[in-house]
């Protein structure tokens, strides 16, 4: 066709067309396209004219054609165009959407794939076509890896393929991304999924679902069951790591639910558990918790006993007990004695330092009774320490055991008489202080005073036979100077100390575990010199050595422990909070209910919001933000009702679309997505540009649809 | 992530001073309140522990420029820095939106800044955040006191993701406000780009 003729055949067809002839406008048009079968002009006239007679089919033929043409030669805005004249048309066919999305995706509009290939995902589950489902679903994946509603229409149409594992592990990724956001709700319903899929046999899923009863402070029978199922499968598949996981949830839950006897049973079975699989010192730990609560039971203390020997002598003597409890009494400390050398000769300075500093501890902790045989046990061997004698003596006295004190003071008096005679009869005062009859005491002393100085050597019985030579002998033992510096005066027993016992001590605490000790004398210290040297590498040792304990408490997920840390801490700063900060201060009170929610101590949030609730210029903003906290509670209907409740206070449209939308989310987050939809709708009416309005508007639609296909969740 | 309260029009950004125990988070804090203007400025919450150290949390919130029409606030947190706490500044980390490290370079302390960067990187874990991802910035704090780090070393070891490293004796002032200018930066940069 030449040009002319050309010319002639657009302008005839053009001339039809306006004047509303269609049928000829066609015929001119198609005959041009005999001649140039990929002229876009005459391809969209024609359609449009077969638009315009009502044959949407023949419309819908030229369409596709037209849009083939552009997506060939690059021009994928206007294929996208076309795509949606064609879906106006009643276009049905699922390539459609797949050919749309790739055009979204060819212009870097991934939203708006996604959206195309969910459209395409929904429609393919709706005819049950499951594979083409899944294919769908990886597409939209391939965008986001992170897709819920993708990969949760993938799980349940693998299952419909009976793959049941790889449906479950499907959801189980969902789970973790819902997880991951926070989503307690939707997170809770996936595992719901998971738990049903599995016919109720997962026991770290029925786990999952405990922990969050547990969060939610949910502790009715449901949650019970659900342990009880997770423990009886845990035990059954032998799954060591599970069943302790779900024993702990179960001392949770007992111990929440104040029911004591039960909740030291199910410690009990912890405690085996963890004996049975080797793991001695967290036996140790738990048999020492049940002891806290319960310091009567003997089969526990027994056990506890059995098992810190064993640990004992697995350990070197040196080694820091980690199963220490960090705040338990010290009465049921399990500190680790260093064993006493045999003989005299192998005796180091720093062996007897140490054991020295232990034995302080017990009596200032008045465990006389523990302090009580390391100590005869040292005196049998060195005699001649008076720090022994004299601690042994000072445990005599206070446990009523005159007799025993007055030979060991006779013992010190005999020790130090050559040396400085003034103060040996200090002993002699000390006897008679404690046992004012005591005749031989009374002698000596009465000799002192006669002789104005003191009693003459002559008149020394013969048991005073301290010379020289011995002062030697002990010297080999240990010198002087350690001596003196280990042996303490009767105030010694945590009165009078100076820096360097200070630091002794703290490290002595350290070595020992006795980590609570040693964090109160260093914080002492510290407050004092915050930027001494020394202290500060005490502290990092002290840090390094509650380390394990620390990684330890986030190993086993302990629920209890860290909770009860933290709400003790709480507790203290909340106190202190009401004594230095007004109730009527409204803007300080204000901001901690910010702080707290973004804690997630929402009912702490929620308790501070309601005191600021009282200012009238604060009304309507505490009423949104106790909504906003109910909502992080998933108490959704309660929301609801605050921020209805915030709607009164609102003075303009903006605030009251951001209170609207508020309450479009909970319905949303509720399920209540007709609701949900109405709302966002109005919003979108008045500002389309609102936060996401639309776009959560669209995605409601969605799931609306999926309602009807019985998908509740989605 | 931010706080948004839309009604009000009012962006809450929460942003976390960590670092080990001692290190001068709470030296900040109060430094900032002391020299900001009342209008701009919160009550400065700070408790103590007999031993003078931070109870559970210090918390100072402090009004900045607006940002899109939204009056924006920085909630500023300290952590207790001790290594019982964690599970106090486990809490204190959740939906934080930027991070300043005060570390201390005192040479005694070299182990429990890195202990308490691990801590860090450990705790935000937890909540399935990746440090990489979160606005931070690293106070090197102490520079006047005798004694300390080779900061070429410590800044190898501590900060492998080149966050950007302020220098500051928080005592004094110095380098204090430098900090918080450069987290505020990172968080509102990244706000902007949500």
């Amino acid at each position: 066709m030449d040009k002319n003729k050309k010319r002639k055949v657009e302008q005839s067809a053009l001339k039809y067309m306006t004047k509303g002839v269609f049928n000829k406008a066609i015929k001119e048009y198609e005959h041009l396209l005999k001649f140039f079968p990929d002229e876009l002009t005459y391809l969209k006239q024609v359609a449009k004219c077969y638009e315009n007679i009502n044959q949407p089919q023949d419309a819908l033929r030229y369409y596709s054609r037209l849009v083939e043409n552009y997506k060939k030669r690059g021009l994928y805005k206007q294929a996208i165009a076309i795509y949606s004249i064609m879906m106006g048309l009643g276009e049905t066919k699922e390539e459609i959407y797949d050919d749309l999305a790739f055009c979204y995706k060819e212009i870097n509009r991934a939203g708006d794939a996604t959206l195309v290939y969910r459209k395409l995902l929904e429609n393919y589950m709706k005819k049950a076509l499951f594979r083409s489902a899944v294919s769908v679903a990886s597409k939209i994946l391939e965008i986001n890896p992170e897709d819920t509603i993708a990969i949760i229409n993938a799980a349940e149409a693998q299952l419909q393929l009976n793959d049941k594992n790889r449906s479950i592990e499907l959801f189980k990724i969902a789970a973790q991304i819902y997880k991951k956001q926070n989503n307690l709700a939707m997170y809770t319903k996936i595992l719901g999924r998971i738990n049903h899929v599995s016919g109720n046999s997962d026991a770290k899923i029925l786990n999952e679902l405990a922990s969050i009863y547990i969060i939610q402070r949910n502790y009715g029978e449901q949650l019970l069951e659900l342990l009880l199922k997770a423990y009886r499968i845990s035990k059954e598949a032998k799954d060591d790591d599970t069943l302790i996981e779900t024993t702990k949830l179960l001392v949770t839950f007992f111990k929440e639910t104040n029911q004591r006897k039960q909740m030291l049973s199910i410690r009990f079975e912890l405690a085996k558990i963890y004996e049975r699989i080797g793991e001695k010192e967290k036996a140790l730990e738990t048999y020492n918790k049940i002891l806290q609560i319960a310091p009567g039971s003997q089969d526990v203390r027994k056990k506890a006993k059995e098992l810190q020997q064993e640990i004992q002598k697995l350990n070197k003597p040196e080694t820091i007990p980690s199963s220490i409890p960090k705040l338990e009494p010290i009465e049921n400390k399990t500190v680790i004695s260093r064993p006493i050398p045999k003989k005299e000769s192998t005796i180091t300075e720093l062996e007897l330092k140490n054991i020295l500093r232990e034995v302080d501890t017990y009596i200032k902790f008045k465990l006389f009774a523990k302090a009580e045989p390391i100590l005869k046990d040292l005196y049998k061997k060195y005699p001649k320490i008076s720090g022994v004698t004299k601690r042994l003596k000072e445990i005599y006295i206070k446990t009523h055991k005159i007799e025993q004190a007055v030979e060991l003071l006779f013992d010190l008096f005999e020790k130090l008489y050559k040396k400085d005679k003034e103060k040996a009869r200090d002993y002699l005062e000390e006897i008679i202080y404690i046992d004012s009859e005591n005749k031989k005491a009374n002698k000596y002393i009465n000799k002192f005073y006669n002789d104005s100085v003191s009693p003459k050597i002559e008149d020394i019985p013969e048991t005073f036979t301290l010379d020289e030579s011995t002062i030697v002998e002990a010297k080999d033992v240990i010198n002087d100077e350690i001596i003196e510096t280990i042996t303490i005066d009767d105030d010694s027993l945590g009165i009078d100390i100076n820096d360097d016992y200070d630091l002794e001590q703290i490290k002595f605490y350290i070595s020992q575990g006795l980590f609570e000790n040693a964090k109160l004398e260093l914080d002492k210290k510290l407050k004092i010199s915050p930027n001494d040297p020394e202290l500060l590498t005490l502290l990092s040792q002290l840090e390094q050595a509650v380390k394990p304990i620390i990684i330890n408490d986030n190993l086993s997920n302990g629920h209890e422990d860290i909770q009860e840390d933290v709400d003790d801490i709480l507790k203290q700063f909340k106190k202190g909070i009401d004594e230095s900060i007004s109730k009527d201060d409204a803007k300080t009170r204000y901001d901690l209910g910010i702080a707290y929610k973004a804690m997630g101590l929402l009912d702490d949030a929620i308790n501070e919001f309601k005191l600021v609730y009282r200012h009238v210029e604060k009304k309507g903003d505490c009423l949104l933000m106790i909504g906003l906290c109910y909502n992080d509670k998933t108490e959704f209907e309660k929301a609801i009702k605050y921020f209805k409740k915030a709607l009164e206070y609102s003075e303009n449209l903006n605030q009251k679309l951001a209170i609207y939308y508020e309450i479009a989310n909970a319905y949303d987050l509720l399920g209540n997505f007709k609701n949900a939809f109405s709302i966002f709708k109005k919003i979108s009416q008045k500002d389309k540009t609102f936060r996401d309005a639309y776009k959560r508007l669209k995605q409601l639609h969605v799931k609306l649809k999926a309602d009807k296909n019985n998908i509740s969740y989605l | 992530m931010p706080l948004i309260n839309y009604a009000s029009r009012i962006i809450n950004l929460k942003i976390v001073y960590y670092g080990p125990g001692l290190c001068g988070k709470t030296t900040n804090l109060q430094y900032i309140y002391d020299k900001t203007n009342k209008e701009r400025k919160g009550s400065l919450v700070s408790l103590a522990t007999e031993a003078d150290r931070t109870l559970f949390f210090d918390f100072l919130p402090i009004e900045v420029a607006k940002i899109n029409g939204f009056e924006t606030k920085l909630h500023l947190y300290t952590v207790p820095g001790q290594v019982f706490y964690n599970a106090s500044r486990k809490l204190i980390l959740k939906e934080v939106d930027g991070i300043v490290f005060v570390s201390d370079v005192q040479e005694p302390r070299y182990d429990a800044n890195l202990e308490s960067m691990d801590n860090l990187v450990d705790n935000l874990a937890e909540y399935g955040y990746n440090i990489k991802d979160i606005p931070t910035v690293i106070q090197y704090n102490k520079m006047d006191l005798p004694n300390i780090i080779d900061l070429k070393e410590l800044n190898a070891e501590l900060n492998p993701y080149h966050f950007p490293v302020f220098k500051a004796s928080a005592a004094s002032g110095d380098g204090v406000f430098e900090t918080l200018k450069g987290i505020a930066k990172l968080v509102v940069k990244k706000l902007q780009g949500r």
